[in-house]
């Protein structure tokens, strides 16, 4: 049976230099579906709060950060096991 | 840096026409214009042509607390203000506490940061520097302050920035303070750094200042700001039609 293929959700460079970016909530939780565009995760600065959208679809497999975490552009936050499908 | 749809275009790539409308509101309940800034993120997204909308108005009172913001930030117990119990709602935008009042002029950008190729701190230093020339060209000398956005004066804070961003699409936005009761204030932290007061337009230009002359200096050096050569005005807003007058039961986070 060949190996789920996983995706590393990742915080893109939100441009905010002197800024620190702090994790909110997961909008989802682990285990369940998602869909390529969904938001999964808020992220906050100090005059600025962005909800993460996912990159693919699949369901997501853990989340790697908590809420109040502080993060920096590039950091791993979730793993999604992407979505399969079977070859006829 | 955030991938785009399409390939990174300027605003004068989408054609002559220009790609900021502006829409005059008038006087508007906070909630319904929340409700109007969320479906033109979706429709924003739908249409993905790089469009500007850019709404301004006024809300009657109500104190709004941003992700960065608490509850222990309003003074009062019961939240009455000049003899009324107002609404305390906790909004889906960065920053903290804010107490809105007739007198401010709000400022809601809706940007596609993804169809034009620019990322959160691009729009927001884009954003701030609009304010910024808007009040300058008034005969105000607004400041920045480090690490933050907003423009402070002479007599304090004269503008807050807050905004959320969905699909990569910017609402919420600012608060200008025009000529507001700033009496008011003092019953709500809506500045962590210590010392810190509001102020006001008419306060610095230490004379009577229309809300009309502040908005179409707004509107353009906004649009300037945000990189088009010229925008559309409207009065109201087609949508609003569609959208309630109480869109809301109760408030809740948006």
């Amino acid at each position: 049976m060949p190996r789920p293929e996983l995706l590393d959700f990742v915080l893109p460079d939100l441009g905010l230099e002197s800024s620190a970016v702090v994790s909110g909530g997961w909008l989802i939780g682990p285990g369940q579906t998602v869909v390529e565009g969904d938001h999964l995760l808020e992220v906050h600065s100090n005059s600025v709060s962005v909800q993460l959208p996912a990159p693919a679809s699949g369901r997501l497999l853990r989340t790697l950060v908590r809420e109040g975490d502080w993060l920096n552009p590039g950091q791993r936050l979730a793993v999604i096991e992407l979505e399969r499908w079977d070859e006829g | 840096m955030i991938q785009p749809r399409h390939p990174i275009r300027t605003l004068a790539d989408f054609g002559r026409e220009p790609g900021v409308h502006a829409f005059l509101l008038g006087e508007i309940d906070f909630h319904r214009c929340v409700a109007l800034q969320q479906r033109l993120v979706d429709e924003a997204y739908s249409r993905a042509d790089g469009r500007i909308a850019l709404l301004l108005c006024e809300h009657p009172p109500i104190i709004t607390i941003g992700r960065g913001g608490s509850r222990s930030d309003v003074q009062l117990r019961d939240v009455q203000l000049a003899g009324r119990t107002i609404d305390v709602v906790r909004v889906g935008r960065g920053g903290g506490t804010l107490l809105h009042l007739p007198g401010q002029l709000a400022v809601y950008p809706i940007v596609p940061l993804a169809d034009l190729g620019w990322s959160v701190g691009e729009f927001l230093g884009r954003f701030q520097n609009g304010l910024q020339d808007a009040l300058q060209e008034l005969g105000v000398a607004g400041r920045r302050r480090e690490g933050q956005f907003g423009v402070w004066g002479e007599t304090g804070q004269l503008a807050s920035i807050g905004v959320g961003v969905k699909h990569w699409i910017t609402y919420h936005g600012a608060q200008i303070n025009i000529l507001p009761p700033l009496h008011l204030f003092q019953y709500v932290v809506t500045d962590p750094v210590a010392g810190s007061r509001i102020g006001s337009v008419a306060d610095e230009l230490r004379h009577g200042v229309r809300m009309a002359q502040v908005r179409s200096r707004v509107v353009r050096s906004v649009s300037e700001a945000l990189g088009s050569t010229g925008y559309h005005l409207f009065t109201g807003h087609p949508l609003l039609s569609q959208i309630g007058r109480k869109p809301f039961a109760k408030a809740r986070a948006s």
